[in-house]
């Protein structure tokens, strides 16, 4: 259900509070028809999103009294999330407010980096295995948790060979299986119809959208069960941003997502559920309409109304 | 500056300042142009020279027979030339005046030859250069005893000799390739390995702190110390003679640490995003390591090894110390039964013999010490010229 949005530059973050009907667009109603989008009613909010529906969907992780310590820095403060299944839950926050710590601990990235200390539990559903646990290997988390990075980091391969990494770390080596599960990947990430008849170029020669599509591709092959976002667009241009969001939009239907933005224009737009973080803290976390009509807590009211941050 | 605050921003004396910015702008081109240039110039007369002293010998050649020896002191050496008459066919050795030695009894007259004990070996060789021996004999006809034919050898198919116009570079140069490839097979797994482990899995702590000071310190260690040090370790205590393996390995443990550093260097710049990018597909370590550090690492990895050898290729300090032997008139004995004898042959390399050239009174031996150094110093360009072209093709196809 690919839908045209515009992408509204934050010219007065106020009214985002005023008419968020506006920005909210493009993500949801399946089937809802093209161009002046059915804008809902404020007050029809179960158009909107199935997370307003009485029954909350599972929970796909939960973080129980997360703390992250950098040395003896103290990153995240007990922090507690629900990651609902096949939703997306975005994280938005201030400069420095843990909110990227909080996502690379999803998938263990922090492991990769010396003097680094967990403290509490990230329980992954439906086994309800701790991922942060000393027994479970951060390689097996990252093969079930996907990612893609602020700045498009496709490797200097061709395409085919960008998304069929992940495929051959798992041991494919079916020519054909390959090539089915890259064609699916490409498809998903939209990105098919451009590079079918240039698969084996360098990825690098694309451009900005176009790379960080190919990196959604390279998650995507080996369908991850969430699929992490540490700030996809900061460094694409406006069009590129909304095919990002069109995708993630997409997207949630098949695998949980959890998006860092510091747009929070982009959190209205593509996501279901917002945490709001400050200073390693999780000082709010709300249905997303909720969080950017009503908030209930000052300080998260401040910073959506771009009074800071 | 003489301007005060308030008018420092006033259009005449931007424009004065922005002309002397240019003016120094101006200097510094014209310096840093006049100092290439004169790089330049004193490089061209340094190799120039080199080939003009060296370059007849290079191109030059002498007879030899075909067992590769020069012709003996009672060997008669000259053209072979067939006449038939009513007799029956009459042999001459048609002589020319260069190639008359001193104690020559028969000067440069051309001879008649006797040709009946070599009949069947001397048909094909008519008209052709050769080197007959005649034994005993005084008078034409001469006798015959023994006839060679002659074949033109070059400075690169000879070995050394005491007559400098028949002095060769093949033991030299043979030498020479088989101690680098030594090096190169010792030094690039050790070195390429080390610099990995170093860069992707060992951990930063005091003990990687002091490992790297002391790679970055030996590197810097002068040539002569290790050849002080193999001659102790490998030749005495090791017993590993005055041979090919010996200096293969000092040359290997001079460069191993400039394989280190250019590998490391090499991998350090690869961002962390790709590294990163990988780890989250669920790559193990040596995966990572294997399909993207080391591919994309490569071409610096390359050029630094072959600077590096390039460097150990022209060394000579190491191997005078261990005992490289100056005057090899011999190949390194290979077979296929035993094919690693080699690396227990004494040999000899390209600036051993230069060495010894140089150090010889009778310039002619001067003018092959120069060919030879044409042959090292095109030896080393070319390998240089080697690690540019592979760093273009290998960075060519990486971007980030």
């Amino acid at each position: 259900m690919v839908r045209r949005m515009t992408v509204e530059p934050i010219t007065k973050p106020g009214s985002l509070v005023t008419r968020p009907r506006t920005i909210v667009l493009g993500i949801d109603t399946p089937g809802a028809p093209d161009a002046p989008a059915a804008p809902a009613a404020p007050d029809a909010p179960a158009a909107r999103d199935p997370a307003h529906v009485d029954s909350p969907p599972a929970p796909k992780a939960e973080v129980h009294n997360l703390s992250f310590y950098y040395g003896t820095f103290p990153a995240l403060k007990s922090v507690s999330l629900r990651i609902a299944t096949n939703r997306v839950t975005a994280l938005i926050g201030p400069s420095g407010c843990g909110k990227s710590t909080l996502l690379r601990c999803f998938n263990r990235m922090h492991d990769l980096y010396p003097n680094h200390r967990y403290d509490g539990r990230i329980v992954l559903h439906p086994e309800n295995v701790d991922i942060l646990s000393r027994k479970v290997d951060p390689i097996e988390v990252r093969m079930r948790v996907g990612m893609v990075f602020q700045k498009p980091n496709p490797f200097p391969k061709s395409i085919y060979e960008n998304v069929a990494f992940g495929l051959r770390l798992r041991g494919v080596r079916n020519r054909a299986t390959l090539d089915a599960k890259v064609e699916a990947a490409l498809r998903g990430a939209a990105l098919w119809e451009e590079t079918k008849d240039r698969l084996h170029q360098s990825g690098a020669a694309m451009s900005g959208g176009q790379q960080q599509r190919l990196c959604i591709a390279r998650a995507l092959a080996t369908d991850p069960e969430i699929l992490l976002f540490d700030e996809p667009t900061s460094a694409l241009d406006p069009i590129a941003t909304s095919r990002i969001e069109e995708l993630v939009g997409e997207l949630r239907q098949r695998v949980t997502i959890i998006i860092v933005t510091h747009n929070m224009q982009q959190a209205a737009r593509v996501s279901n559920y917002t945490a709001f973080m400050y200073l390693g803290e999780v000082i709010e976390f709300d249905v997303t309409e909720k969080m950017f009509t009503n908030p209930s807590n000052k300080l998260t009211e401040e910073y959506i109304t771009g009074r800071f941050g | 500056m003489a301007e005060t605050k308030a008018n420092q921003f006033d259009p005449q004396t931007l424009r004065r300042l922005i002309a002397r910015r240019k003016l120094a702008d101006l200097l510094f081109a014209a310096l840093g142009l006049a100092l290439v240039i004169a790089a330049l110039t004193v490089l061209v007369v340094l190799f120039g020279q080199l080939v003009r002293d060296g370059a007849g010998r290079l191109v030059s050649t002498h007879e030899v027979k075909r067992d590769g020896n020069s012709p003996g002191r009672r060997e008669l050496v000259g053209q072979l030339k067939r006449f038939d008459s009513e007799g029956g066919p009459t042999w001459w050795l048609v002589r020319e005046p260069g190639s008359a030695r001193e104690d020559d009894p028969f000067g440069t007259a051309d001879l008649q030859l006797d040709v009946s004990a070599v009949a069947g070996a001397i048909a094909p060789l008519a008209g052709g250069r050769v080197a007959i021996d005649v034994g005993r004999a005084k008078a034409p006809p001469l006798l015959v005893k023994h006839v060679e034919p002659l074949v033109k050898q070059s400075f690169f198919g000879a070995m050394p000799s005491r007559d400098p116009g028949q002095a060769g570079i093949k033991s030299a140069l043979i030498g020479s390739v088989l101690v680098v490839a030594l090096t190169m097979l010792l030094a690039i797994p050790l070195g390429v390995g080390a610099g990995v482990y170093l860069e992707e899995y060992g951990r930063k702590n005091w003990l990687t702190a002091i490992i790297e000071i002391n790679i970055a310190n030996l590197a810097g260690v002068p040539s002569i110390i290790w050849g002080l040090m193999a001659l102790g370790l490998f030749v005495y205590q090791l017993n590993m003679g005055r041979s090919v393996q010996t200096a293969g390995m000092t040359l290997g443990l001079l460069v191993l640490p400039i394989v280190i550093m250019a590998t490391r260097e090499a991998i350090r710049a690869i961002p962390q995003s790709i590294r990163e990018a990988a780890y989250a597909c669920g790559a193990s370590r040596w995966q990572t390591t294997r399909y993207h550090v080391i591919p994309y690492s490569m071409g610096g990895i390359l050029t630094g090894t072959i600077i590096g050898l390039s460097r150990a290729i022209g060394e000579t300090a190491p191997l005078i110390t261990i005992g490289a032997l100056t005057y090899i008139a011999f190949l390194p004995d290979f077979s296929w039964s035993q094919p690693f004898a080699w690396l227990q042959s004494g040999f000899t390399v390209l600036p051993i013999q230069m060495f010894n050239w140089i150090s010889r009174p009778d310039p002619k031996f001067h003018q092959n010490a120069a060919a030879a150094g044409v042959v090292l110093l095109a030896l080393t360009l070319s390998m240089n010229a080697l690690a540019i072209w592979l760093r273009y093709r290998l960075r060519r196809s990486i971007q980030w």
